[in-house]
């Protein structure tokens, strides 16, 4: 496979990753695999169980689609990382099992062209125009929001009143403003941009296990130690280094942030 | 004929375009330079700004003050986003060079203990570069990077006002790459002259904080700790130390541009049983990370925490180092 090849397969499975694939993703990934596990190299790995440099490739599996599984894997794991997800295992690895498990199920005969595939085309526009039609929708819905001084309104209100709470559990939308509708994509200074999942998770309990939020769920003793201690730490990398007041900045809005 | 004119012509462009080039990089002074005057000009000048915090995607806001006045520094911070909250600080001499800002100023360091080399200074630690520069806050800055020689420390990105030499943006950059906070200056106001009835604000007698600040000069600290690391990362210098009851030791050490603290105080077995429960894992705030710990084999237990803007890992092997004297 060549360099370039390999990097457009690299893109599609971080679009798969990202859910920004489309057809042609999914299409170019399964034929990589494909491809892969009738190249020769698999069958002369299955046939040379001693060869050193593609050793760690399970059975039956063969070089490229186990570096193609493995690229999966470690994109998923940066994805969630990114999104801030709790327990990234990378050691389980369920695909083989899973595609194992299609490969023996019966699979339906599909006619190769007739109503089924019109009627599929079909489907996917009503499905799109349906999407559409909700998005528009939804982004009337809440652009609406903001003037519920209205009678009228009001039920729109509630609906806006019950994302405010939502966002006062995140606390990551200024007051004022509404979350972005449906599952649009929040763009972000901060590489790390933990805010958007934490957005989208509007009416879920907060996240127990994540290490930046594990002041917002403390006691108040350790919270004030942890203040008190982050406090002198910055009074004295303020007064013996060199960059004056700037470290007080670090200390700045904890007690908000333990808050909410 | 025409080549011959080409050629001559080429051969003017090229010394035109490399006397200007040269030009171009005569004007970027030279980085041990800089540095030096940065931390002179954040102790000895008159500067009034506002900051931006950023971490994690949250941005908070604070507001600055520096005034000099009889050779004596006024400081005042103020929290512009959360609760109503601000620092004065007073009474430091403007001229005291801190270890932390001899560091950064490119002096070098004896150090006793914990250094093989007995020698300190921030070469060892970092490998630093002109990035160019760029407009921060109004203020046309030089764009420095360091990275890290180890994986003990951050990588930084440092603007620095070409005209005040005050630092205008710090960017923390962990070893994957990612940016952990950005500190970043909106407006800074330099060269002031602060009317008395505006130094009054910040020259509050009642001092919250901060109100004994000595200068600890050219002797190099000593700690009264009783528990004290057997490692730290190489580069870092004891720069403070004080004790108080509530909070035990503290040292503080620096490499001239991060530090951490450690904190070690005896407490109640169940005390401390409620707080490993909690910590678990650590806290983390921007590139500050914070991690506790008990001291194997002391009774009663001593806590130990660890605080600072080093990566997890380091300040985890921080903490399992810490032993009695």
């Amino acid at each position: 496979m060549t360099e370039n090849s390999r990097s457009i397969l690299n893109e599609s499975v971080s679009a798969l990753i990202d859910g920004e694939s489309n057809d042609f993703d999914v299409q170019r990934i399964l034929n990589a695999m494909d491809e892969d596990d009738r190249s020769p190299s698999s069958l002369s790995r299955n046939g040379a169980p001693g060869d050193g440099e593609i050793g760690n490739a399970p059975e039956g599996v063969s070089v490229n689609d186990e570096s193609i599984r493995q690229t999966w894997s470690r994109y998923h794991a940066m994805s969630a990382v990114m999104k801030n997800e709790p327990h990234v295992n990378l050691s389980i690895d369920l695909s083989l099992a899973i595609r194992d498990a299609i490969a023996e199920e019966s699979s339906p005969q599909v006619k190769r062209f007739g109503f089924n595939t019109i009627s599929q085309g079909i489907g996917k526009t009503a499905v799109a125009a349906a999407v559409t039609f909700g998005v528009v929708f939804g982004v009337q819905q809440y652009t609406t929001a903001p003037e519920q001084a209205g009678p009228t309104y009001a039920e729109v209100g509630s609906v806006a009143g019950q994302i405010n709470s939502g966002a006062n559990l995140g606390a990551v939308v200024p007051q004022g403003f509404e979350l972005p509708p449906l599952s649009a994509r929040t763009v972000s200074t901060n590489s790390l941009a933990d805010e958007e999942p934490r957005a989208r998770s509007v009416l879920a309990p907060l996240p127990q296990s994540l290490p930046q939020r594990s002041i917002v769920i403390s006691n108040e003793q350790f919270q004030e130690q942890m203040n008190r201690l982050m406090h002198k730490h910055a009074e004295q990398v303020s007064s013996s280094g060199g960059m004056g007041l700037i470290p007080f900045a670090r200390i700045s809005n904890f007690t908000e942030e333990e808050k909410d | 004929m025409k080549a011959a004119f080409i050629k001559r012509f080429s051969g003017i462009v090229l010394v035109v375009c490399s006397s200007y080039s040269s030009l171009l990089f005569a004007q970027a002074p030279d980085i041990k330079q800089l540095l030096s005057k940065v931390s002179d000009a954040v102790s000895q000048s008159n500067y009034h700004g506002r900051l931006t915090y950023e971490h994690s995607g949250r941005l908070e806001v604070i507001e600055i003050s520096h005034a000099v006045s009889q050779g004596f520094e006024h400081e005042r911070v103020v929290y512009l986003n959360g609760p109503d909250h601000q620092i004065y600080k007073k009474g430091r001499t403007a001229s005291c060079a801190s270890l932390g800002s001899r560091l950064l100023g490119g002096s070098v360091i004896d150090s006793e203990g914990l250094n093989p080399s007995g020698q300190v200074q921030l070469n060892d630690a970092y490998d630093y570069k002109m990035m160019g520069e760029e407009r921060v806050a109004g203020k046309l800055s030089w764009i420095l990077q360091f990275v890290p020689k180890d994986e003990h420390r951050h990588g930084l990105i440092l603007a620095v006002d070409q005209h005040s030499f005050l630092p205008t943006k710090i960017l923390t950059i962990s070893g994957g790459r990612k940016v952990l906070e950005r500190l970043h200056f909106v407006s800074l106001d330099t060269d002031l002259k602060f009317e008395s009835a505006q130094f009054e604000g910040f020259d509050k007698s009642e001092l919250p904080v901060g109100n004994n600040v000595s200068c600890s000069g050219l002797q190099s600290v000593v700690s009264a700790s009783v528990w004290q690391p057997s490692w730290i990362p190489s580069g870092f210098i004891l720069s403070s130390y004080q004790f108080s009851e509530k909070d035990g030791h503290m040292e503080t050490y620096t490499d001239g541009l991060a530090a951490f603290s450690i904190f070690s105080k005896p407490t109640a077995e169940s005390n401390f049983a409620l707080l490993a429960g909690l910590h678990a894992g650590g806290v983390k705030k921007g590139a500050t990370v914070v991690v506790v710990g008990a001291m194997p084999e002391s009774k009663p237990v001593v806590q130990v925490s660890v605080l600072g803007e080093i990566p997890q890992q380091t300040a985890n092997r921080i903490l399992a180092s810490v032993k009695p004297k």
